[in-house]
This record gives C-alpha cells, structure tokens and sequence, in this order.
C-alpha cells in the first residue's frame, strides 16, 4: 500500500479536514478495494464494502494514531467491514446436499465448484476471512494477522481450524481426492 | 485430501480478482454518508422513550417532585 505519507495530511485528517480525507481516499482506494474483493469476491459489493469502510474511518479519525500507517489502519477496518459482510450472507446448513452430484462431466466440475464454494461459505466468518487470505490468496500470516488484529499464533490456530471443517463438510458432500 | 488439493481446489472456485476496479467513483457516495444525519437506533429510541416513561410516572407518584424538578431546570 502507498504508505509513504505526508504527517500534515494526516494530522489534517484526524482533525476532521474532508480534502485531507478525500486525498488519502485516492490513494488508498483501490489497495483496499481489492483487499475486501479478495475477502467478499463480488465487486458490487466490495464497492459497498469499501464505502462503508472509509465512512467508518472517517467516523473513528480522531482514534487514529497520526505517527502509524494509515494503510494497515484503513485495512483493519475493512476487514471488520468485509467480515460483517460475511456474517450477514452465510448460508444456513441444507441448502446443497450430496444428491446435487452431477453425473456429466460437463457437469461434474461445476457442481464440484459449487459445492466447494458452499463448503467455503458455510465456514464461520473469522475462519473464512484468514482462510481466503492465506489459502487462496497466499498472503503471508504476518499481514493477515495485522489486518485483523490478532497475535499470528491465533491467525495460525484459525488457520487450522479451517481447513479442518472445510474437509469435513467436504467429505460430507462426497468429495474426495 | 492433501493441503496442495485443497489449495487447488479452492483456487479454481475462487478466481483471482486483482484486475477489477471499483466501477463508478465511489468518493461522493462516501460524502453522502458523512453528511447524513446520523439516525436514530432502537436502543437510542428505547432509552429515549425509558426516560421519558420513568419520569412522567414519578411526577404523578410525587406531584411535589415537579417543584424540585422546576428548581434545577
């Protein structure tokens, strides 16, 4: 992220100056876009995502430390934001069951897809969250556990936890290696 | 299931997205909710509401209140 900030902007921002923040906007908006698309995979609603993570900011600006990054802020709370997200659209358990097996080939990857994305979803947020970041986008656990304020230990330990229910409620959808 | 087949698997549900871009400026939408009024919740209204119930009883339960209360106003 661009971090190399100006400190006069940033202690404008935290006294509540609206061209100060719309700068940091401009340059923060698409590294934090793309860090909550990671975690919601929609773009419309990672546009959402992102408004109401920098409203949020704006809101909490006068708890900002001025003398820290602003970009590992800024992602901290939309990860919040993207979690919430989560938490609102996880599925409830039923909705795929094993008899949605395709029998085509054609067919047969994208109910593999399917039910993969579902086993995903059906995860608790806080495991879905460090499970996208480091499983599918491979970000190191150092980064995950500063956009989510957690000791590593804890980033490591959900880490686990996840892909042993992800395996689980694989196998119970009947896929297998 | 191996982590690498778990890895792959998820990776071809879950496509990369790091070329999208947000696809209107989404700065003035971000004004509008600055600028919004800030609303009302359940519990504010609740709270509100709790008061106001609270003291209305006990003016009528202590009449002789109203004049302490008239004192401080």
């Amino acid at each position: 992220m661009p971090d190399e900030l100006d400190g006069e902007l940033l202690r404008r921002f935290v006294q509540g100056d609206q061209d100060a923040f719309e700068s940091l906007f401009r340059q923060f908006e698409i590294e934090v876009f793309h860090w909550i698309l990671r975690i919601v995979r929609d773009a419309s609603i990672a546009e959402d995502v992102l408004v109401e993570a920098f409203w949020r900011a704006y809101r909490a600006r006068a708890r900002f430390d001025s003398s820290r990054s602003f970009g590992a802020w800024m992602r901290r709370i939309a990860t919040n934001v993207a979690r919430d997200h989560l938490r609102s659209v996880r599925p409830r358990a039923g909705s795929i069951t094993t008899s949605d097996h395709i029998e085509a080939p054609a067919r047969a990857d994208r109910g593999l897809r399917e039910s993969v994305e579902f086993a995903f979803r059906k995860l608790p947020p806080k495991l879905q969250v460090v499970a996208t970041l480091a499983l599918i986008e491979e970000r190191p656990y150092a980064e995950i556990a500063d956009a989510l304020d957690l000791p590593v230990g804890t980033v490591k330990s959900r880490m686990f936890r996840a892909v042993g229910a992800l395996r689980k409620e694989l196998a119970r959808l009947g896929i297998r290696p | 299931m191996s982590d690498e087949r778990l890895k792959n698997l998820l990776r071809s549900t879950f496509p990369e997205l790091d070329s999208q871009k947000p696809s209107r400026d989404l700065w003035p939408s971000i004004v509008n909710r600055i600028q919004a009024p800030a609303a009302w919740s359940w519990i504010d209204i609740s709270v509100a509401v709790g008061v106001g119930v609270g003291v209305a009883i006990a003016l009528v339960m202590l009449p002789k209140a109203l004049l302490l209360l008239a004192y401080h106003l």
